[in-house]
């Protein structure tokens, strides 16, 4: 008896335990494995396993063919053994000029949207298809526009189908801020959403899973829920709470609010509550106020330059793993936080922070000022950060930061410098499809990690 | 291995050479006892069991026959739904096929090569990034000589 004699379900499951590699050298034997190999259930399989080692968008979509699906996971397994090169290997995908002159704000969305935004004008493009999906000129030069940086990247932030996009519309007349999306459908067409009377005052933004949190000018915090336009506020919270909101984080169930205040003894002290989100999939949800289920103090004294990312575990049923990557005073380090199913919740702290080789300066890793994570759930961070540890030459370093699951927390990072060539007026980072995006003067480059 | 009830009659297995049922027979008795995988294992349980195609010192020695052997206790695991032993049965021929070149496949498991020359052609037409990818794969496992094979191949 041969192998190829084996029936085809037998084969599929031998196939299911066969790496990456070995399924499409496999594939070059006969044709009998080359239609195995082409099947879609099979890279379906690839995939969900690969989901939780590898940073890979989140997928499979059902509209990815066998091909893409192989591209993707091809490009997420060579990133991942290449992530942490020195020096890292880039290269240029594509540069535009900007028509809008100097690029004052940019962020990339699904590594795929790139919206660059002027004084007074802003523009959407494309990078598969380096087309120009959207721009507007504004003629009144009262208004002023800027897109939303985000210090996060989540996973589902590719979940829904349709994609909003956060704008910030100044007039200066008014002196008022308003809030307008772009909203991008699967087929690439734009559309501009504008809710009414959302004035909010310029604080951060915070977007995740269909959500954006801003704070009315009021100075209520609220949380917008941008298909419906419906806006929530947030019960039982101290009226003095409300101006001292130094983060959120939008989760799939609950969105986490982060506070700093001082105490007697001048101490910083962080303190955080925790709210349950509506579930839209109940029609008749009318309630427009959300409850605190969490609150607690947090033992952790961070500084200004502290940059949480996050993620939840991909099983909402038994609960979430909630991985925060941290820049704190003595370098990075890691938080890790747990919502059991029955409400009750584990912090988990790294005590330090291990390097693997000191091929850089202390401060690369302590001073970053101003940073961009993608996280996996559970393990696993990258991210770009800008530091200020060499006046005058401000550069980008490469994190690479793991987190043993078992065992202490602790976070291995490596640190690596990007050349000179790289310094820039704003830039954007996608970890999971390894894009770098970074605007001198009118000059936009898109470059990709091999 | 499967509970068959209190029943006592006889399971026809027309399919399963007596030397199989022996050493298939083997394999439950060595792992009775054990508890049962669940019949509707959930799915990050499957995705673990997936992941790995590590086997035990006990299979691992168990499941060292020649290739018509192996392919007669799938076979059979497969036919008599005794799950355990399937894995095993797949995992094994996964390790075989691990890190060879098409053309080693080819040779252990006395696979035909059918495709035209110009399907071949077109099937090493690959893109870029697989060919990166392979060549990194050699260059991680060393296997120089292999990798020499695999360019006369193309």
């Amino acid at each position: 008896m041969l192998l190829t004699e084996l029936p085809d379900d037998i084969l599929f499951k031998v196939v299911q335990f066969l790496p990456l590699i070995d399924i499409i050298l496999l594939r070059k034997t006969c044709r009998q494995f080359q239609c195995i190999t082409l099947e879609r259930t099979v890279w379906i399989d690839v995939y969900r396993n690969s989901v939780r080692e590898r940073f890979l968008p989140p997928g499979p979509a059902l509209h990815h063919s066998v091909h893409e699906l192989e591209r993707i996971l091809i490009r997420a397994q060579k990133l991942d053994a290449n992530w942490g090169a020195d020096p890292a290997i880039i290269k240029r995908n594509w540069s535009l000029t900007c028509e809008i002159g100097n690029t004052r704000c940019m962020e990339l969305y699904r590594g795929r949207y790139l919206a660059l935004g002027g004084l007074h004008s802003f523009v959407l493009h494309d990078i598969h298809t380096q087309r120009r999906l959207y721009s507007h000129h504004e003629p009144d030069k009262n208004f002023v526009f800027w897109i939303y940086r985000r210090s996060r990247m989540l996973q589902a932030d590719y979940d829904q189908e349709e994609l909003f996009i956060p704008v910030g519309k100044f007039s200066k007349s008014k002196k008022s801020l308003y809030l307008m999306f772009w909203k991008i459908e699967p087929s690439g067409s734009v559309s501009i959403i504008e809710p009414q009377n959302v004035n909010i005052t310029n604080s951060q933004m915070h977007i995740g899973y269909g959500y954006c949190m801003c704070r009315l000018r009021s100075g209520e915090p609220i949380l917008f829920h941008i298909a419906s336009q419906k806006i929530y506020t947030f019960a039982e919270m101290e009226e003095q709470n409300r101006s001292r909101i130094i983060d959120v984080v939008i989760m799939a169930n609950h969105v986490v609010l982060v506070y700093s205040l001082y105490a007697v003894n001048l101490r910083e002290q962080r303190l955080f509550d925790l709210y349950a989100l509506p579930d839209h999939s109940q029609a008749q949800y009318t309630d427009t106020v959300l409850h605190r289920t969490h609150t607690g103090m947090l033992s952790w004294v961070f500084n200004e330059t502290t940059c949480i990312s996050s993620d939840i575990d991909a099983d909402h049923n038994t609960g979430f793993i909630w991985l925060s990557a941290l820049f704190v005073e003595q370098g990075l380090r890691a938080l890790r936080i747990t919502l059991n199913f029955d409400g009750s919740m584990l912090f988990h702290f790294s005590n330090n922070l291990r390097r693997h080789a000191d091929r850089h300066t202390t401060e690369v890793l302590s001073h970053p000022y101003d940073s961009i994570l993608t996280v996996i759930p559970g393990s696993r961070a990258r991210g770009v950060a800008r530091t200020a540890s060499l006046p005058g030459r401000p550069m980008l370093a490469l994190y690479n930061i793991h987190v043993p699951q078992n065992g202490d927390l602790t976070v291995d990072a490596e640190c690596i410098w990007l050349p000179q060539l790289l310094l820039a007026d704003a830039y954007t980072f996608d970890g999971l499809n390894g894009l770098l995006c970074t605007a001198a003067g009118d000059q936009v480059d898109i470059l990709e990690f091999a | 291995m499967k509970n068959v009830g209190e029943s006592d009659q006889p399971i026809p297995l027309p399919n399963v050479s007596s030397s199989v049922l022996k050493k298939v027979l083997e394999y439950c008795e060595h792992h009775r006892g054990e508890p049962l995988p669940a019949p509707d294992a959930d799915t990050s349980q499957d995705d673990t069991r997936k992941r790995t195609t590590d086997i035990s010192e006990w299979d691992q020695k168990f499941i060292t026959v020649d290739q018509e052997m192996l392919f007669e206790i799938i076979l059979a695991a497969n036919y008599l739904d005794i799950k355990s032993l399937l894995d095993v049965g797949c995992k094994t021929v996964a390790n075989m096929i691990k890190g060879k070149t098409p053309e080693e496949i080819r040779k252990l498991f006395n696979i035909v090569n059918d495709f035209t020359p110009e399907e071949e052609v077109r099937l090493l037409a690959l893109p870029h990034s697989y060919h990166q990818l392979i060549l990194s794969f050699w260059h991680h496992q060393a296997q120089i000589k292999k990798e020499n094979e695999w360019a006369e191949d193309r």
